[in-house]
């Protein structure tokens, strides 16, 4: 059998003799230690070692060596070697993912057993031990949920920041530790349909069924799809990064997946019901899509060139995420704004706080927001590309974060307490029922965007000689 | 062996590469020179597969390195300026490791190892970890790692970068080796008297174009015309610079009773016509050097007169 080299590579690094006795030895006479300093309490063992083994070992530390397994290679120097080997993009996602913390599932590996040894005295004693699968499946798949998402994120963030090495492991270790604590450990499905129901919105009991007996299946269930994905993209991020041209059809793959899932999950029984949690979802995705792109000119123009001589399959390898993510959300707004009738009844709120009721005079004329909200996004996303295409693009993304984080809310919530709430379609996605109000504004700043980033277009696509 | 065809790179704002063409023949190491900036890293990172060009493609051996990188990587070796190792792994382990992943048979790591340890004489050194070694021995572990598969085509960018003389020695020595058995190699460096050791080929790159490519010959030929000649004497003979003056075709520099130095347009019949001249005039002639142009005065020669030279270059 021919091991995978990346992972042999790996093993080599992570396994030293001293490592390979010092933790088991270290844990034997931790756990001796602490049962006998808790009165032998095998029931309190098995939590410690079930949090140690799952939330420390695979959540955090796992996650950590993930996305480090990258950094380490980009900071060494050896990552451009890398990617000139023979190793195909499948070959080296599995190889570094799993390889890069092999010694994190060797020791998740023993918290395990420990797991199980007290499983097997607190049965012993006559009560209920924690099912072995169940730990397992946590440890196992929840980690690898975890530490994909994060050497994930790694790939990507390694693509725009990669002389950033702590901050980036740091936010991808941050992100993959979050997938678990929400996934895994934070039993998330109950969470939300607690919140629900405390915010008076309507729950639906048979989908987020906290405390149903469905809950675990449904949960292994959501845990398994979210760990497929997390490898898909870590699969799909690699092959981008090793030269290899795919058109987007996994991106395209997930959005439908998204649309199918938000639709099968939601208790309406009207398309706008159906449609609403994917249209939401639709637009995060296409902000996250946009700073997740290099946001490369080159690349735009070659797509542009591509398009001009009709060759496809160039033209579409070269379309960005965040295009594919844009139709969709324009789709489903379209698909919303068809079905709904033009003003929605809303369930009489608890003393509706301003942000609620803004959101009441929003779906009051719910057509007009929607076109208004596709139109604000465009408007973003050519600032946000004009910010890209400026001299100091190293700073776009956080410029871009700083724009998105100050266009909205502040000018909306001073022109409301202003009582100008008319003017509200100026400064954000809300229609008051005045197309005059609703879309000029928007067209003009749509209009001078457009200005802005095309008079940088220009200038940056003209091509100077050092 | 290797087929450039009209590449085009580009940097958000300028051109790195501008419908830069080449073929290079096998089994020759071509030197790669040209300025800072010149797009001479860029080239071979193109070359290479790690940078998709704007237009143009590179073929390796009838494989488009673009379209089917991994295959293409199978057959090539690169060498990044800076280039990185497992310090924490053996020289055996990380020989090893890239036989492994540019996908030699396990049953022949073993002799790919050995083999490319012994071509960079590292056999000593394979259970000694990388982290330990020094600047010269990992340069030469990191070339034995982009050639361990037996490219036919390897690059190497700055390799002698950092290097002592004796390693930068030893480097063109370990890169005859590997032309000798078969590999075609580019090398780019600053350091142009050591190219002159080593290079068949010279491929000048000046703002993203090639401003000339062929055999090295071709170019000490074309500048060599005006050789320089120096001539010393056993001892002072005043006959020295009378006879001098007289021959045709040539300029003295600077003349005693016992040296001269001169130039000469008229290649090598005018050097013999000189000799036999001072030899019959029974002049005592202990040395007569035709002083070849080195490379590096070649080199700042061309690219002065490329200064003036419409776009394209010269290709040999």
């Amino acid at each position: 059998m021919r091991i995978n080299p990346e992972f042999r590579r790996n093993v080599w690094v992570q396994f030293t003799w001293t490592r390979l006795l010092a933790a088991p030895l270290l844990t034997v006479i931790a756990c001796y230690a602490f049962l006998l300093v808790n009165n032998h309490d095998y029931r309190l063992l098995q939590k410690v070692a079930e949090f140690v083994g799952g939330s420390v070992i695979v959540g955090l530390w796992g996650t950590r060596r993930a996305a480090d397994s990258l950094a380490e290679e980009v900071s060494g120097g050896t990552w451009e070697s890398q990617r000139m080997s023979g190793l195909g993009a499948w070959q080296m996602t599995w190889g570094k993912l799993i390889g890069s913390a092999s010694f994190v599932w060797y020791c998740a590996t023993i918290a395990f057993l420990v797991v199980l040894w007290s499983s097997n005295r607190i049965e012993a004693l006559g009560g209920i031990g924690r099912p072995p699968l169940q730990v397992a499946f946590d440890f196992y798949v929840g980690g690898l949920v975890a530490q994909a998402a994060a050497f994930s994120i790694a790939l990507l963030l390694l693509r725009k920041a990669a002389q950033y090495r702590r901050l980036t492991i740091t936010l991808a270790q941050t992100c993959g530790f979050l997938v678990y604590f929400l996934f895994v450990r934070g039993d998330f499905s109950e969470q939300l349909s607690v919140r629900f129901r405390a915010s008076g919105l309507p729950s639906n009991e048979t989908f987020w069924s906290g405390g149903s007996p469905e809950l675990d299946l449904a949960r292994g269930f959501a845990i398994g799809v979210t760990c497929l994905w997390s490898i898909i993209a870590a699969y799909r991020l690699m092959r981008t990064e090793l030269q290899y041209r795919s058109l987007p059809w996994v991106w395209t793959l997930f959005l439908v997946f998204v649309l199918v899932l938000g639709i099968s999950a939601s208790p309406a029984e009207n398309a706008y019901g159906w449609l609403a949690i994917p249209f939401l979802v639709f637009v995060l995705l296409t902000y996250l899509s946009f700073f997740a792109d290099n946001r490369d000119p080159v690349r735009y123009r070659w797509a542009l060139l591509a398009l001009r001589d009709r060759n496809w399959f160039e033209m579409i390898s070269a379309i960005p995420w965040w295009i594919i993510s844009y139709v969709f959300a324009a789709v489903s707004a379209v698909a919303i704004a068809w079905s709904l009738a033009d003003v929605v009844g809303v369930e009489s709120m608890r003393e509706p706080t301003p942000a609620v009721r803004m959101f009441i005079m929003a779906v009051g004329h719910p057509s007009a927001s929607l076109a208004l909200v596709m139109l604000f996004m465009l408007r973003d996303l050519l600032v946000l590309l004009w910010l890209s295409c400026s001299p100091w693009r190293s700073k776009a993304d956080v410029a871009g974060i700083i724009y998105l984080a100050l266009a909205y809310w502040p000018l909306a919530a001073i022109l409301w307490i202003s009582g100008l709430p008319h003017l509200l379609p100026v400064v954000a996605p809300i229609a008051t029922g005045n197309i005059g109000t609703d879309f000029v504004p928007i067209g003009i700043e749509l209009a001078f965007a457009l200005f802005l980033f095309y008079a940088r277009w220009r200038e940056i696509t003209k091509l100077k000689r050092r | 062996m290797i087929r450039v065809e009209h590449l085009i790179f580009d940097y958000p704002g300028h051109r790195a590469l501008d419908d830069v063409s080449f073929e290079i023949a096998p089994r020759t190491i071509t030197a790669l020179v040209g300025p800072n900036g010149a797009g001479k890293s860029t080239l071979m990172r193109v070359c290479s597969g790690l940078e998709r060009p704007f237009a143009g493609r590179v073929r390796l051996q009838d494989i488009d390195v673009h379209e089917s990188p991994r295959e293409a990587h199978q057959r090539m070796g690169y060498l990044p300026d800076f280039f990185g190792l497992y310090d924490d792994m053996t020289v055996r382990q990380c020989l090893e490791y890239r036989a492994a992943a540019q996908g030699v048979s396990k049953q022949n790591q073993c002799d790919a190892v050995d083999r490319a340890a012994d071509r960079m004489q590292l056999t000593d050194r394979l259970n000694q970890r990388a982290g330990e070694l020094s600047r010269g021995l990992r340069q030469r572990l990191a070339i034995a790692q982009a050639t361990i598969h037996n490219p036919s085509f390897v690059m190497l960018d700055e390799p002698a970068s950092g290097l002592d003389p004796e390693a930068r020695i030893g480097l063109a020595g370990a890169l005859k080796t590997l032309c000798a058995e078969g590999m075609t190699i580019i090398v780019s460096s600053h350091i142009l008297a050591e190219l002159d050791d080593y290079s068949t080929h010279i491929l000048m790159i000046r703002d993203g174009r090639i401003v000339q490519h062929g055999p090295l010959s071709t170019l000490e030929g074309r500048i060599d015309d005006p050789a320089t000649i120096s001539i010393e004497l056993a001892a002072p003979d005043a006959r020295l610079a009378e006879i001098l003056a007289a021959v045709p075709g040539i300029v003295v520099q600077q003349v005693d009773d016992r040296h001269a130095t001169l130039s000469t347009g008229g290649g090598a019949a005018t050097r013999q016509a000189l000799l036999k001249g001072l030899v019959e005039a029974g002049l005592p002639v202990i040395d007569f050097t035709a002083e070849k142009l080195r490379l590096q005065d070649a080199y700042l020669a061309r690219m002065r007169a490329a200064d003036g030279e419409p776009r394209g270059g010269k290709s040999g």
